[in-house]
């Protein structure tokens, strides 16, 4: 990773990480409406990004310009999400555990896997049952019980965490030594 | 290609090119090891994660696709399966940079890095001959696909068909795709698994052939397709032709490195390989899609020798049971090493073109060690190597 790409690495996950921390003292229903904004904001960005990634490669690609009618559909579902924003509870919360759901099977997975062949297996393992659990977590207290700050926290932790690997990334030795 | 070719043609390649059984045996096992030595293997064995040859379908499903691993994994596959064939190719429209570089890691048969991995095999033992084969020959089977995620160049659409030998001519039969791993590819309906199409230029299911499954790596796979990259040109592969090819280069490429004769691109031994041709040929045209039985039995005759199975186990406990710098020394040690070493010039030569996808390669010779620190492995064994000489 070059230098620059490091250095944005570090802003990004900071960034985020004070966003999180933010998350933590607001009240529930308006850091739901927080996470609601964000994901508006990531599904516009990512219309745009699929505009962009059809001028850039997208049109050197046969069949390139379905690229371009799913950036404008991704971009026309940001600008709709706006309308949910008074009763964004029930949205958001299936997102979040979505979210964990699929990243604790994808763990457990890899963890099978590599008890098959006799390598070290159970901190992916403890990794993939805690992301169900949080997940399961996100939908008793939240749909179930209706204590939705404790979703929202959930949502932090999971942000934190991803910073956290993407400060380690920024940091991490990428270079190749080459020895003739 | 698969353990069939990777194992046992490689090791009739070496035998014809004049090794020993025992030597072809290890050249062959290294050959087919490559698409072993993933980072969980290596993680069992204590061994460094950076000599990784492969990647397993979980890994690559929990890989990061952030600048950083998408160089990884480049690495390891640009390196090991998808060497490039040209790394200054131009495209014929205007393009940008991020097309450009992407677009140069198609991989291609008898291109200057063919020539260079073979050389750097050369005295490095059969560990890293074995590796050099298994690039060889990949790039037979795997030439038009990018060892990169990348939607623009990896992917094929419904346009597949497969060219099936009737009488003197073939009949086109359209494969259909489904995308469950579990499902076994049936040849007689032209029915194969592939990848799950992904929008995102750098979905891991974008790696490779993935878009267009295991079809490319069967021996008898006749087809024509639309790659994303060829501007709606059609391309015609013939595989028996280019795995016969295959094989007699990498027939050539050993005879090269047995003899210090210098290794060059395009040339085939196809005269050591004449008496074997029609063997050869009707054993690359039946469609099987495991064809680890034809090639044994052909080996077996060839040699003269029993060719025990591939044990992925086999050289494990020796690797594990060596303490500090012995372990270098063992079979694995040396693969390893031979490994790294190929990893580290690929990276070099792709950097050093002006293409940041395969990550920063810092001169040794330069500016000292920076970096990873598995590779000083390298530098080490460059240091006895120059009090050698």
């Amino acid at each position: 990773m070059t230098r620059f790409g490091r250095i944005l690495n570090t802003i990004a996950a900071l960034i985020t990480i004070a966003f999180s921390v933010l998350l933590f003292y607001m009240d529930a229903i308006h850091g739901l409406k927080l996470i609601l904004l964000v994901i508006q904001t990531t599904m516009s960005l990512r219309g745009f990004q699929a505009i962009a990634y059809y001028i850039s490669m997208g049109r050197h690609m046969v069949g390139g310009q379905n690229v371009l009618y799913r950036g404008m559909i991704f971009l026309d579902l940001g600008i709709l999400a706006g309308t949910i924003f008074e009763h964004p509870a029930i949205y958001t919360l299936v997102y979040i555990s979505l979210l964990h759901v699929f990243a604790g099977a994808v763990s457990m997975l890899r963890a099978n896997e590599s008890r098959k062949i006799g390598a070290p297996w159970r901190l992916k393992m403890a990794y993939g049952i805690t992301n169900v659990l949080l997940a399961i977590a996100v939908v008793i207290s939240g749909i179930v019980s209706s204590q939705i700050r404790v979703a929202v926290w959930i949502y932090s932790i999971g942000i934190i965490y991803s910073s956290i690997l993407r400060l380690i990334t920024a940091f991490r030795k990428t270079e190749i030594v080459y020895i003739q | 290609m698969q353990l069939d070719f990777h194992y046992y043609a490689t090791y009739c390649a070496a035998v014809i090119a004049g090794y020993t059984h025992d030597e072809s045996l290890q050249i062959a096992y290294s050959d087919q090891f490559t698409d072993c030595c993933s980072r969980t293997l290596l993680q069992k064995l204590n061994g460094p994660l950076s000599a990784a040859t492969t990647q397993l379908q979980l890994e690559l499903m929990d890989a990061r696709t952030d600048p950083t691993g998408l160089q990884d994994i480049t690495r390891i596959w640009a390196s090991f399966h998808f060497l490039p064939g040209d790394l200054d190719a131009k495209v014929e429209k205007y393009c940008g940079k991020r097309y450009l570089h992407k677009y140069r890691l198609i991989c291609n048969t008898n291109s200057a890095l063919l020539k260079d991995t073979v050389e750097l095999a050369r005295g490095r033992g059969l560990q890293a001959e074995g590796i050099a084969m298994h690039i060889l020959s990949d790039t037979w089977a795997h030439r038009y696909f990018a060892g990169t995620p990348t939607l623009a160049i990896n992917n094929v659409n419904y346009y597949f068909y497969e060219l099936v030998p009737e009488g003197d001519d073939f009949r086109e039969v359209q494969i259909k795709f489904n995308h469950d791993p579990r499902s076994i590819d049936d040849p007689e309906k032209s029915i194969y698994t592939n990848s799950l199409y992904q929008s995102n230029e750098n979905s891991i299911m974008n790696l490779g052939h993935g878009r267009a499954g295991h079809f490319p790596d069967y021996g008898f796979a006749r087809y024509k397709y639309l790659p994303a990259w060829g501007g709606y040109k059609e391309i015609l592969k013939d595989n028996p032709s280019d795995y016969y090819h295959a094989f007699c280069q990498m027939t050539f490429a050993l005879r090269c490195l047995r003899t210090g004769e210098e290794f060059e691109t395009g040339v085939y031994d196809f005269e050591a390989v004449k008496p074997w041709e029609a063997d050869i040929k009707n054993l690359l045209e039946k469609r099987q899609i495991d064809a680890s039985a034809d090639w044994k039995a052909l080996a077996e005759k060839l040699s003269g020798c029993e060719i025990e199975d591939f044990d992925i186990d086999k050289y494990q406990n020796e690797y594990t049971a060596a303490e500090g710098e012995a372990r270098d020394d063992t079979f694995l040690g040396r693969f390893i090493m031979a490994a790294l070493a190929q990893k580290s010039m690929v990276t070099n030569r792709i950097f050093t073109s002006g293409n940041p996808i395969a990550g920063v390669s810092v001169d040794f010779a330069k500016g000292g060690f920076r970096g990873i620190k598995d590779f000083q492995k390298l530098a080490k064994d460059y240091g006895r190597r120059q009090l050698h000489d």
